[in-house]
C-alpha cells in the first residue's frame, strides 16, 4: 500500500467520521427542539436576536407589600361537572409561594354551604416550589390507607385539578416577589401522579388554568 | 367460519375484510386500497384493481377487488391465491357452493391452528345474481375530516382486578362499562359497516398501555373510552363527554405554521384535537336524544388514555354511580342500550354521508 492510498485511507475515515458526527449533532438538535416544542416554547422564537424580543415582561400592577384581598377559591358546585368560586378575605404578602400555600390550606379546609369539596381527603400538601419561568409544582403525599376510598373519575380529577391551577393562577394571589404562576404541575410524593396511582388524567406536563370550569355565580367577576 | 357471497355479474364474490377478520387478521379500508394484515403479513390490495402489493412481492388477482353497497368485496376464486401469494396460507377448499345452498364442512387445514378454533369452518353462502355492476371509485364522494371513520375503537374502562368506582348498590363500572360497549359494538355492526375493535370484551385487566397500543395497532379512527361519573355530591347527575385539548407542542406548531407556512406539512395533535371536540358535540347531542337525560356536558380535559391513543377520541362518562336513582337506571339493560345507541348514532351522525354508503346517520 503506497502513501497515497493510506493518505486516501485517512481521508475517507475523517470524512466518515465527521459525517457521523453532524448527524449525531443534528439528532441532538432535533431531540431539543422536540423537547422545547413538548414544554410549550417557541423554537424559531429562541433563535431570534435578544433585541426582537421584548426587553423586560410588562410590569405588573403595583401590589401591596401586606394586607388583605378578595381571594376566589375553586371548589366544586353540586352539579358534579363545574367550579364555583367561592370569594373569601386572606391576608396576602409580595411572595406568591406564601400566598398559593394559604390558599391551598384554605382549599383544603373546604367550602362553605354552596360548594362541594374539590381536595381529595388523601392527598395533603407536601412541599410547593416556584420556578422561574412561572411553574409551580406542588408536591402532595399520600396519607396512609386511603387508596382503598379513593374516588375516581375524569370529571372528579378534573374539579380537583383545575380547583387547584384555577385558584392558585389567579392575580390576587401573584406577588411582585415572585413569578407569576401560570401552570402548575402535580407531583405526589415527588413523582409525577400516574406512577404511584393510576390517574385518568395526564398530570405528566404541568397544567393551565381553563375557566371553562367555572360556573358563573356573583363572585367570579372579581378576580381571574 | 361464515361468509355471505354475492354474485356480481356472474361471479361469487365475499366480503374482503370479513375474510381477513374470520381468519383472525385485521384489515383497513381505505377508498382506494385495503391493507390486510394476516399471520404476520401485511398486503395492499388496490379497490377496482386486480394488482396485490406485499411486502415480499407482487401479484395479480384474476378479478378486480371491488367496492359495492359500502363492501369490499374480493371473488371466492381469488381467496386462494391471495392467502398463498399474500399470507403463505392455503385454503384446501374454497367453500363455494351452489346456489341457495350451504355447506362448508370441510375444515381449514392449512390454515394455521391459532387462526381458527376447532370446528370452525368456511361456509360461503350465495345471495341475488341480479345485482348491478358496481359503481366506479370516482363518483363517490370521500370522507374528509371528521367523516373519515371506518375502524372505531371501544374501550370499556377498568376491568379484571380494577373494578373502577363500585355503587352502594354493588353496580361496578367495570361491569357497566363493559355492558355499554357491547352493546355499542352489537349495534354499530348491525346498523353500520363502520369496523370496530373491543379493548376487552370480558371481566379481564388490559392496562392502559395495551389499550392504546392495540388503538395504534388497528390503526383506529376514533376512540370511544366508556366509564361512569362520581361525584362527591350525592346529587350530581348526567352523563358528560370529555376529549383531550391541543398538546402545547401542537399550539407550538400551530403558531410557527402560521408564520412560516410550508414548514410542517401535518399537526396531527391539533387535528385530533379539532375533530374529538366535533366527536364530543356530536355524541352529547346523540345521547340525550336517545338516553332522554337532560344534564351533560362536553368538556376540554388532558385524558391520558385519549392523548396515548394518538387519534381523535372522546372519553364518555355515561352516568352518575353516585347517585342512587341514577345507579338504579344505569342497571337496568333498557338504559344501557339507548346510551349505547346514542353512541352509536353520534358516530354515524358523524361518518354523515360521506365514505361508507350503508352507514345510517
Amino acid at each position: 500500500m503506497n502513501r497515497a492510498d493510506r493518505r486516501g485511507i485517512l481521508k475517507t475515515f475523517l470524512l466518515s467520521l465527521w459525517g457521523m458526527a453532524t448527524m449525531v449533532l443534528l439528532f441532538v438538535v432535533i431531540l431539543l427542539v422536540m423537547e422545547m416544542m413538548r414544554q410549550g416554547q417557541d423554537p424559531l422564537r429562541t433563535l431570534r436576536p435578544a433585541s426582537a424580543q421584548p426587553a423586560t415582561p410588562p410590569p405588573a400592577p403595583p401590589l401591596p407589600a401586606l394586607g388583605t384581598r378578595d381571594v376566589l377559591l375553586y371548589f366544586a358546585a353540586k352539579n358534579g361537572h363545574a367550579l364555583r368560586p367561592e370569594r373569601r378575605e386572606m391576608e396576602v404578602s409580595d411572595s406568591s409561594h406564601e400566598n398559593c400555600l394559604r390558599a391551598l390550606e384554605a382549599l383544603a379546609q373546604g367550602p362553605g354551604e354552596e360548594g362541594v369539596p374539590v381536595m381529595p381527603g388523601e392527598l395533603k400538601v407536601r412541599a410547593l416550589y416556584l420556578l422561574e419561568d412561572g411553574e409551580m409544582v406542588i408536591d402532595f403525599s399520600r396519607r396512609a390507607g386511603t387508596v382503598q376510598r379513593r374516588m375516581r373519575s375524569v370529571g372528579i380529577e378534573a374539579l380537583f385539578v383545575y380547583g387547584v391551577v384555577n385558584t392558585l393562577t389567579q392575580s390576587a394571589l401573584q406577588g411582585s416577589k415572585d413569578p407569576t404562576v401560570r401552570r402548575v404541575r402535580f407531583l405526589i410524593d415527588g413523582l409525577p401522579p400516574q406512577d404511584s396511582l393510576p390517574w385518568h388524567i395526564d398530570l405528566r406536563e404541568p397544567i393551565a388554568p381553563d375557566q371553562s370550569w367555572a360556573e358563573q355565580t356573583p363572585d367570579s367577576g372579581a378576580h381571574g | 367460519m361464515r361468509l355471505r357471497a354475492v354474485d356480481v355479474q356472474g361471479v361469487p364474490h365475499v366480503s374482503l375484510p370479513e375474510f381477513i377478520d374470520q381468519c383472525g387478521g385485521y384489515c383497513r379500508v381505505d377508498p382506494a386500497r385495503v391493507s390486510a394484515d394476516l399471520f404476520g403479513r401485511s398486503v395492499v390490495v388496490g379497490v377496482n384493481d386486480t394488482k396485490v402489493y406485499s411486502s415480499r412481492e407482487s401479484f395479480a388477482l384474476a378479478h378486480p377487488v371491488i367496492r359495492h353497497r359500502g363492501e369490499v368485496l374480493i371473488a371466492v376464486d381469488d381467496l386462494d391465491v391471495l392467502l398463498a401469494q399474500g399470507f403463505a396460507a392455503r385454503i384446501k377448499r374454497p367453500g363455494v357452493v351452489p346456489e341457495g345452498r350451504e355447506t362448508g364442512q370441510e375444515p381449514l387445514p392449512d390454515i394455521p391452528d391459532e387462526a381458527l378454533s376447532p370446528g370452525r369452518r368456511l361456509t360461503v353462502s350465495t345471495e341475488s345474481t341480479d345485482i348491478p355492476a358496481p359503481e366506479p371509485l370516482n363518483t363517490r364522494r370521500v370522507g374528509t375530516g371528521a367523516a373519515a371513520i371506518q375502524t372505531v375503537i371501544i374501550d370499556p374502562g377498568h376491568g379484571g382486578s380494577d373494578p373502577g368506582y363500585v355503587s352502594a348498590a354493588g353496580l361496578s363500572e367495570k361491569d357497566l362499562s363493559l355492558a355499554v360497549a357491547l352493546a355499542l359494538r352489537r349495534i354499530l355492526k348491525e346498523t353500520t359497516v363502520l369496523k370496530s375493535y373491543l379493548t376487552r370484551s370480558d371481566d379481564s385487566t388490559v392496562s392502559p398501555r395495551d389499550r392504546s397500543n392495540l388503538a395504534r395497532r388497528v390503526r383506529g379512527d376514533l376512540f370511544v373510552s366508556i366509564h361512569a361519573a362520581v361525584s362527591m355530591s350525592e346529587t350530581a347527575e348526567g352523563f358528560g363527554i370529555y376529549y383531550a385539548p391541543s398538546t402545547a407542542r401542537a399550539e407550538v406548531m400551530s403558531r410557527i405554521r402560521r408564520r412560516r407556512p410550508g414548514l410542517f406539512f401535518t399537526n396531527t395533535d391539533r387535528d385530533n384535537h379539532a375533530r374529538s371536540m366535533r366527536a364530543a358535540r356530536a355524541l352529547e347531542t346523540s345521547i340525550a336524544a336517545a338516553s332522554g337525560v337532560s344534564e351533560h356536558w362536553v368538556r376540554g380535559v388532558p385524558v391520558a388514555i385519549l392523548r396515548d391513543a394518538g387519534m381523535p377520541g372522546v372519553l364518555v362518562e355515561v352516568g352518575h354511580l353516585t347517585n342512587p336513582a341514577e345507579t338504579a337506571l344505569l342497571e337496568s339493560r333498557s338504559q344501557q342500550e339507548k346510551i349505547a345507541r346514542g353512541i352509536a348514532e353520534g358516530i354515524a351522525a358523524m361518518v354523515g354521508d360521506v365514505a361508507m354508503p350503508g352507514v345510517q346517520p
